[in-house]
């Protein structure tokens, strides 16, 4: 099973930059590596000089790139729901199912489940590789990405002992009435226990320090420094895996301008080692050069 | 003795549907009950469409297809909605 690396921080820190040193760095040590972007404003095209899309790429020999295309995902998700509602309410002609879905895409939760779903299906396609690696949207919608599947569960189980109440009276008006339980099955309960193994998959992924890794990314600046206190403070809040801090772009007296300092606690993947100093232009040469 | 077998059957039906009509009764209620439930049920997954604060999206999207009834139940309390209490006194033998 893959180790899985999420880098997180503030907007501009460098996750794109850093995750993209980590995925080459790795694929150079023939480490099976697909690296993935989940920020809406992708960068890795960039860095990488290459075109990018939900189809994986190899420019470089064991590294696969992704770029997911947020909007698919979401319009894909909403296609399956109405024709799923479509099927079961074909009686309700009258009711404008297009327009209502055409609103539901910037309805709230649907972009980080979309997102989910984008993981979901990338970590089922690759587990033979070493690792998978997710450069992370800005902070706000990382932080939500985490905490649906707890809020999904916290929901689901006051869902599931509300739907446990109404069996339980079911079950004595069907006892009254035919002298013996109903055979019907409750395909609500069963829709909300499927629902919560999805969930506590996912959760189970996130929270397992064994597999997954938080790396977050910061710069020595103010700003900087306290949205990653905020987003070490709501992860600890979710019971997720204690966060690596990377200090990217700290600045050095010499030539050598920016300098990127991973934690010693991350030498296990061999990255300690890896540091860049360069100028911020050119990633191209400075990923080989890394790579070397 | 026939007279006394009669009689005692006569009570024994009596009570039989003193009891039919009870039963009747409390099934009813519970059935009033579990559509009520329901209808919370339905509040706590659609409640986004009304706008209420509920489960996420998603699990809304998930639960749909099968729930036919709690739909039902929700738009027909849509239309008792502007008397609230009048099925709660029905219920209650108000009058």
């Amino acid at each position: 099973m893959p180790k899985i690396l999420f880098f997180l921080g503030k907007g501009g820190v460098g996750k794109s930059t850093v995750s993209s040193l980590t995925a080459v760095h790795l694929a150079k040590q023939n480490k099976k590596v697909v690296l993935t972007s989940l920020d809406p404003a992708h960068n890795l095209s960039d860095i990488f000089e290459t075109e990018f899309s939900d189809r994986p790429k190899e420019p470089i020999s064991g590294l696969r790139i992704i770029e997911i295309d947020q909007d698919k995902w979401i319009k894909k998700y909403l296609k399956e729901s109405e024709q799923q509602f479509s099927k079961a309410y074909s009686y309700l002609t009258t009711f404008s199912l297009e327009s209502n879905f055409s609103v539901m895409q910037y309805a709230p939760g649907i972009e980080e489940y979309a997102l989910l779903l984008a993981f979901q299906q990338i970590q089922e396609k690759n587990k033979s590789v070493d690792f998978l690696i997710f450069d992370m949207p800005p902070t706000a919608l990382t932080l939500k990405f985490f905490a649906l599947p707890q809020l999904s569960l916290l929901w689901l189980g006051k869902l599931l002992e509300l739907r446990k109440e109404i069996a339980k009276k079911q079950k004595i008006i069907s006892t009254l009435k035919l002298g013996r339980e109903s055979l019907e099955r409750d395909r609500v309960m069963q829709n909300i226990e499927k629902q919560v193994r999805f969930w506590r998959g996912l959760n189970h992924i996130f929270q397992d320090d064994k597999k997954s890794y938080s790396l977050l990314v910061q710069n020595p600046d103010k700003l900087s420094q306290k949205e990653g206190q905020r987003i070490i403070d709501k992860m600890e809040s979710l019971k997720m895996p204690e966060l690596h801090k990377i200090l990217n772009k700290a600045k050095l007296d010499d030539d050598r301008r920016y300098l990127t300092v991973l934690p010693t606690d991350l030498n296990l993947f061999g990255l300690a080692n890896l540091t860049a100093a360069a100028n911020k232009i050119n990633y191209k040469p400075l990923l080989q050069k890394i790579s070397e | 003795m026939l007279l006394l077998k009669n009689i005692y059957s006569k009570i024994k039906n009596l009570f039989k549907d003193i009891d039919a009509i009870h039963r009747q009764k409390a099934i009813e209620d519970m059935e009033w009950e579990v559509q009520e439930l329901k209808h919370i049920f339905a509040l706590a997954t659609m409640g986004n469409f009304i706008g209420m604060p509920s489960a996420p999206l998603p699990i809304t999207f998930e639960m749909l297809p099968d729930m036919h009834e709690e739909f039902a139940i929700m738009l027909s309390k849509i239309n008792t909605a502007h008397s609230p209490l009048s099925d709660h006194f029905s219920k209650l033998d108000v009058t």
